[in-house]
């Protein structure tokens, strides 16, 4: 048996390996996605106050602190029995929307776009902002740039700091918006849209008007029948901040909709020996292993999923680009909603109309005669109940804080299940399909391994991205082949 | 932000450990006075101690590193 390791793919959020095991054939055997390091903040954090768990928890990520912020300031809601004024929670909401903003754009322009912007068979030095910059423009660049300055600036203004917000508390918010500030973000918030819609039309002229991408986003080594979730509103439509967790089925059926605090009666996690990262999985359908269909527990948790969770947007605009995406794929509406799209590639396209629905509904907030209300904060009456969970929408998928305390709100257990974690399952099965293609009977297709993997996985928005596209635009990747025996048979990098 | 200082820039000038410090402050207050029993002494300092949940994570929240307990401070 041989055995081609991809070591290291990682940077930002703990280390990365992929292995692939070939068997006698020479054919994919297995691909495992490892992530062999352990960062034990479910640990670390027992013995602390709760309190402390939103400034603590939001540091286990430098891109989406924001999400851990809210879903810990959502858990402590639970756990001290107090419900935030409406102010507070708008004032949240409004944070959260620039956030996603920034996010997206991240993503879109720097991280998973370039793979279509610049193409996926340019070399790795174009595929990266700067490449993006060329060919979108030196324009272009600098509204990405200001995007992300002005949200973070947003972010700075409610939430203290610009990268990890330090303003929420359990019963609401520690600081109220001033008018001048209202108007600032209401103005920032209208730029968002703007800027959302050109990454829309960009997305439209680069991508699909190019047959030779969309036969790559349509083809077959990047599609996969899985469940879907996502949060939802009162009326299904995709919600960040607050909601129910939806499930559809790969057909589009509602398999559960359930309040996030009974999440344990419906996800499962798998443990595999060969990583650290637990599996999370379908309890009422069961673990199956790492395959598609209505059978198996494996569920896809990202942009994608939520639009597929939906049955609507909130906003009319991007109910606009909402319809458009479904009726591009050709889904038909059955009762009343379309049926899910199974292109992961489609991912970034969707994350851009996610972009849209938070640039719109940031405005609508901004717009909020409450939103300078300032009734801020319900002070927790009781002693900690001892259980809170919170959940949210984080970019890359739904976030739970799951904390158990004693009575003195001091925390004796901690279960986080992250974005990343949700997709774990379908990041391992797209990554084995992109390698099944390329390796056959032995022969490995060394120039577009490299490529076809990154695609395959980055399309997640996992995390381990960042390190993919990291300036000046060389993956730190090594591909070792061995043979049965242990001996390297071949070994080449990605330079 | 309205939010209290809670020491992210770390002990302040002149203090070489900030938890050694707070303790010391809280000694200060501990208010024993009389002749008192080792016992006593042990009891009410307990309680004090007692009413702080996780105090060396508290004290040394943004200090620990630099502290003389992870014996990286050497003069």
């Amino acid at each position: 048996m041989k055995k081609v390791t991809i070591d290291p793919i990682t940077r930002l959020e703990g280390h990365g390996k992929i292995d692939i095991f070939l068997n006698d054939g020479g054919d994919v055997a297995n691909v495992y996605f490892q992530v062999p390091e352990l960062r034990g903040f479910e640990q670390f954090c027992v013995g602390r106050l709760a309190e402390e768990m939103p400034i603590i928890t939001n540091r286990i990520c430098g891109v989406c602190p924001e999400a851990h912020h809210m879903a810990s300031l959502k858990a402590l809601d639970d756990l001290f029995e107090v419900e935030p004024p409406d102010a507070a929670k708008k004032i949240r909401e409004l944070l959260y929307m620039a956030f996603y903003v920034t996010d997206h754009t991240t993503h879109f322009y720097a991280l998973g776009g370039p793979d279509f912007i610049v193409g996926p068979d340019a070399p790795p030095s174009e595929r990266n902002i700067f490449g993006v910059i060329k060919k979108v423009g030196l324009d272009i660049g600098k509204q990405v740039i200001e995007t992300r300055a002005q949200n973070h600036h947003v972010i700075e203004m409610l939430g203290g700091r610009k990268v990890h917000p330090c303003a929420g508390l359990p019963g609401g918010w520690s600081k109220p918006v001033t008018e001048e500030e209202r108007k600032e973000i209401e103005a920032i918030a209208k730029k968002n849209i703007e800027f959302s819609l050109f990454s829309l039309k960009t997305f439209d002229k680069i991508v699909l008007n190019n047959p030779d991408l969309l036969e790559l986003i349509t083809s077959d080594i990047y599609t996969h029948q899985t469940y879907y979730m996502g949060t939802v509103d009162d009326e299904n439509h995709v919600n960040f901040y607050d909601g129910m967790v939806r499930v559809v089925d790969p057909e589009g059926k509602e398999f559960v909709k359930y309040h996030p605090k009974d999440y344990m009666e419906h996800i499962m996690e798998n443990v595999e020996s060969w990583t650290y990262l637990k599996v999370p999985y379908l309890k009422k359908i069961g673990w199956k292993g790492f395959i598609d269909g209505m059978d198996s527990g494996v569920y896809c948790a990202t942009p994608l999923s939520r639009l597929n969770v939906s049955d609507s947007m909130a906003t009319p605009l991007a109910q606009e680009h909402f319809e458009k995406f479904y009726e591009t794929f050709g889904s038909k509406k059955k009762n009343g909603r379309y049926q899910p799209v199974h292109f992961r590639l489609s991912t970034h396209w969707a994350r851009l109309i996610e972009m849209l629905y938070a640039a719109e509904h940031m405005l609508e907030l901004a717009s909020d005669p409450e939103i300078t209300s300032p009734e801020i904060r319900n002070l927790p009456s009781g002693k900690a109940k001892g259980v809170g969970i919170g959940s949210v929408e984080a970019p890359r998928g739904t976030l739970t804080h799951h904390y158990v305390t004693d009575e003195n709100a001091v925390i004796q257990k901690v279960n986080m299940i992250v974005g990343t974690t949700n997709n774990y399952a379908p990041i391992s099965m797209s990554l084995k399909r992109a390698a099944e293609k390329l390796i056959t009977k032995g022969k490995v297709i060394k120039d577009g391994l490299l490529n076809k993997i990154e695609i395959a996985f980055r399309l997640y928005d996992p995390c381990l991205s960042c390190a993919t596209h990291h300036l000046p635009g060389t993956m730190p990747m090594v591909v070792k082949i061995i043979n049965s025996g242990g001996d390297v048979l071949d070994t080449f990098t990605r330079d | 932000m309205n939010m209290p200082c809670s020491g992210c820039y770390g002990a302040p000038d002149g203090v070489l450990d900030q938890g050694a410090k707070m303790i010391a402050a809280l000694g200060s207050i501990l208010n024993l006075e009389g002749d008192l029993t080792e016992e006593e002494i042990t009891g009410h300092t307990n309680k004090i101690i007692d009413s702080i949940p996780d105090y060396a994570g508290t004290f040394y929240k943004f200090s620990l590193a630099g502290s003389i307990l992870k014996n990286s401070v050497r003069k």
